[in-house]
């Protein structure tokens, strides 16, 4: 568990909803920002935490199931908990197919509300985990050489130090030594951790040749 | 020596020749001149000068004769003179002064007579002065005299008429048989009747017949005198006036009017046929005010004897509307007219007609109950049309209830009295919230009688807009008001306005309901008018109304939905129209309808 506050945001335009749902929330330490329409929402600066969107599925102007596609679309893409005072199916299911946690109607119990929220909060925590490890080996990206990468590309691929140095025209010893330094400043402990690195920054089919 | 000119012939007296009788009178005169001065007979030839008097009579007048009587004595005089001298002989002056008292007397005798005559022609002439047809007829049934009124009518002149029987001349068609007639009349000395005559034209006609018997002066009858006059054209009339009284009455039936007549000084009433029906008296009682007063329905009864006590003074028309009350418990409704109608001498009548408005009044009482009627299945068909909106309008409040509740629970345990306070106030704050939907909901939906109210214009929009949001969420429109502020209050029946706010609201949500229309803008608006009158407006940014529907759309049964039976905007003009208001439709910019209406203000009400 992280020791930063999470965020719920709720946007409800019923002010008692929004009373409501502050006071619960808070209940179980959450930190609520509570907006009445989506305009206000994307006109605040947000914290950088881990967050999870309640939303009333009607909103003045803009429906609840329209801004989570617009935030799809976008940088912004909290986990949302739907609100809405009479669900159908089609609405729930198009919500979930887009990615919602859970549909609530209203009046619902409040552990179910909780519970969705802390999912929430717990998938979002882990997306920014894994947005934070893939800015890690980026960074370490950075501090190879042209060569190095060169040789790290070839090594990801499985091919033998004396085949590298063909390939490139080194000698055998010094594609031993970019090597090391590979796997020294990407951290990789193993071939194996430094092939899965090179997966995730998409580098394993990209170099080839 | 007096030359009287001398006749050729004496003739006998005749009527031929006006000249002759005078010719002889005067030839007459000289001969006895002539004899009496100059003949010495011992006797009184002047007496024969009365019958110079006596012929002179018949073609003279009074005065004349006067006149004649004083020259016949002065030639008597005269032919003393001449034959006797100055010398007063006795024998021969005394038969002078027999011949001049024989003169005087004639004279006197004659003027007598020519007065009574002259009376006699004076009445004859009056009789032919009258209209009337005057027969006199005597005791044979020969008619004696036939005035020019009898000429007239008849078309016989006296000279034919008179000798004739008049019964066989006139056709006379009698009442009763004659025998009878004549009993009577000779019983009581006249006898009235009609009786039918032809006139020489072959034309019937009726007389009104007088008789009367004359009797000499013995007592004993010699003569009828009947005097007719034509009531051919009265009876006419009199049929006539029949006819159209018949009319009147099939008429007054017909429309349920009667017709009175009212002197408030005698305190004398008439009235016709139907005003006995319509107050269902026996047409042999004596119209009375106590009698229309106990008619009268007893609600209504102190107005009705305030006009009966003050209409006679006021002597003006009046009108009036009240309900009467029958023995047997039903209950009419009356409309009175009347008017002054002078009657000479200052006095004055009223006439008037009373109508039976009951059935009309009853038409007009199913009429407001059937609007009525619709008017509520509109409100509840609105509602019932908006029920998944209205459900969520009661289950936000419910909603927020249970998180609230939820919370307060969490904080209790925590220990946190402040938050555990706050949860509570909010609960109570949304437990209110949802019972005033849901009584809103249910006065729209009961069924009640109208009734005027104060009502303050905004606070009906701003409760109605509330109830309307889930339909404004619904239909993804944006609800903007723009209400005046310091509006006076209106004279309504809230619900019936809350009903028309919400009929335009919804049309407005669903004119915008297209999936194309961008944006979508509901605008209530408030404002007070040059008038003094309220207005309040609903503007959508829909397609709009082309000018068919701009004409239509108040119409009955006109819709531009797809559903719906086309009453919502017709029954919201009944209403706003049933206020004093008015209603209307136009074009909204840059697009869209706009739906107004006006109410009088309480303030315009009063003043």
């Amino acid at each position: 568990m992280s020791e930063e506050k999470s965020v719920v945001y709720v946007i409800d335009d019923d002010q008692s909803i929004r009373e409501a749902l502050s006071s619960l929330l808070a209940t179980v330490g959450l930190e609520v920002h509570a907006f009445p329409s989506t305009r206000d929402f994307l006109a605040v600066k947000r914290p950088d935490a881990p967050s999870c969107l309640v939303l009333d599925v009607r909103l003045p102007g803009v429906s609840g199931l329209d801004f989570q596609s617009e935030l799809n679309n976008s940088e912004i893409n909290f986990p949302i908990i739907f609100i809405s005072g009479h669900g159908d199916i089609p609405m729930t299911v198009r919500a979930i197919k887009a990615g919602a946690i859970e549909f609530l109607t209203k009046p619902f119990r409040e552990q179910e509300l909780l519970d969705a929220v802390q999912t929430g909060i717990q998938q979002d925590r882990l997306r920014r985990e894994q947005v934070a490890g893939m800015a890690g080996l980026r960074e370490c990206l950075e501090t190879l050489t042209a060569r190095e990468r060169e040789v790290m590309a070839h090594v990801v691929t499985g091919r033998m130090n004396k085949q590298i140095a063909a390939d490139l025209g080194l000698s055998e010893i010094t594609v031993k030594v970019h090597r090391g330094s590979v796997m020294h400043k990407m951290g990789a402990k193993s071939l194996a951790d430094l092939v899965r690195m090179a997966d995730r920054l998409g580098l394993s089919a990209a170099n080839r040749r | 020596m007096i030359k009287k000119p001398v006749r050729p012939r004496p003739v006998r007296s005749s009527t031929t020749q006006p000249w002759l009788r005078p010719a002889v009178a005067v030839a007459l005169a000289a001969a006895i001149f002539a004899v009496d001065a100059f003949t010495l007979l011992g006797m009184a030839v002047a007496v024969l000068y009365v019958l110079v008097v006596l012929i002179s009579a018949t073609f003279c007048d009074r005065r004349r004769v006067v006149w004649i009587a004083v020259g016949c004595a002065a030639l008597t005089v005269l032919a003393f003179a001449v034959s006797h001298g100055i010398d007063l002989d006795s024998t021969a002056f005394a038969r002078c002064l027999i011949s001049l008292a024989a003169i005087g007397i004639t004279t006197m005798l004659v003027l007598q007579n020519k007065g009574a005559e002259q009376a006699l022609r004076e009445q004859a002439s009056l009789l032919d002065v009258t209209h009337d047809a005057i027969i006199v007829r005597d005791l044979g049934d020969v008619i004696r005299f036939w005035n020019s009124g009898a000429e007239q009518l008849y078309g016989w002149s006296a000279r034919e008429a008179i000798g004739l029987n008049p019964h066989a001349l006139l056709q006379t068609v009698y009442p009763l048989p004659v025998h009878e007639i004549m009993r009577s009349l000779y019983a009581k000395d006249k006898w009235e009747g009609e009786l039918t005559h032809t006139k020489r034209n072959g034309d019937v006609v009726a007389v009104s017949s007088r008789w009367s018997l004359q009797r000499d002066d013995h007592g004993e009858p010699i003569a009828v005198l009947e005097t007719n006059n034509d009531i051919s054209e009265r009876q006419r009339a009199e049929k006539d006036l029949r006819r159209s009284e018949a009319h009147l009455a099939e008429a007054q039936r017909l429309s349920q009017t009667g017709s009175f007549g009212w002197n408030p000084e005698s305190g004398q009433i008439t009235w016709s046929a139907e005003t006995y029906r319509i107050f269902e008296y026996e047409p042999t009682l004596k119209p009375t005010s106590e009698m229309i007063v106990s008619r009268t329905y007893p609600a209504d009864r102190t107005s009705v004897q305030h006009l009966l006590v003050n209409a006679g003074t006021d002597r003006e028309n009046w009108a009036m509307k009240h309900r009467l009350l029958m023995p047997d418990g039903r209950v009419k409704y009356v409309s009175v007219v009347a008017h002054v109608e002078p009657t000479g001498l200052g006095g004055f009548d009223f006439v008037g007609a009373v109508m039976d408005v009951t059935a009309a009044r009853r038409a007009e009482d199913d009429l407001r109950q059937a609007q009525a009627n619709l008017a509520h299945l509109n409100r509840v068909s609105t509602l019932g049309e908006m029920t998944a909106s209205i459900a969520h309008e009661v289950s936000q409040p419910i909603a927020a209830i249970v998180a609230s509740a939820g919370a307060g629970t969490r904080w209790l345990a925590a220990s946190n009295i402040d938050e555990v306070q706050q949860s509570l106030a909010r609960i109570s704050r949304d437990g209110h919230r949802a019972s005033d939907v849901i009584s809103r909901i249910r006065a729209l939906a009961m069924k009640r009688p109208p009734r005027q109210d104060r009502v303050p214009i905004n606070e009906t929009i701003r409760e109605i807009l509330a109830l309307a949001r889930g339909e404004a969420e619904r239909g993804r429109a944006e609800v903007r008001t723009e209400l005046a502020a310091d509006l006076p209050d209106v004279a309504a029946d809230r619900v019936q306005i809350q009903q028309v706010l919400l009929n335009l609201i919804v049309n407005g949500f669903e004119a915008m309901s297209s999936e194309t229309i961008s944006p979508r803008e509901l605008v209530v608006s408030s404002s007070e008018d040059a008038s003094g009158h309220v207005l309040v407006s609903v503007r959508d940014s829909g397609p709009g109304l082309d000018d068919e529907q701009l004409a239509r759309v108040f119409e009955a049964f006109y819709t531009t939905k797809s559903h719906g039976i086309g009453m919502g905007l017709a029954i919201c003009r009944t209403i706003i129209e049933a206020h004093d208001g008015r209603l209307w439709a136009a074009r909204n910019e840059p697009r869209g309808a706009i739906f107004q209406f006006t109410l009088p203000s309480i303030d315009a009400n009063a003043s």
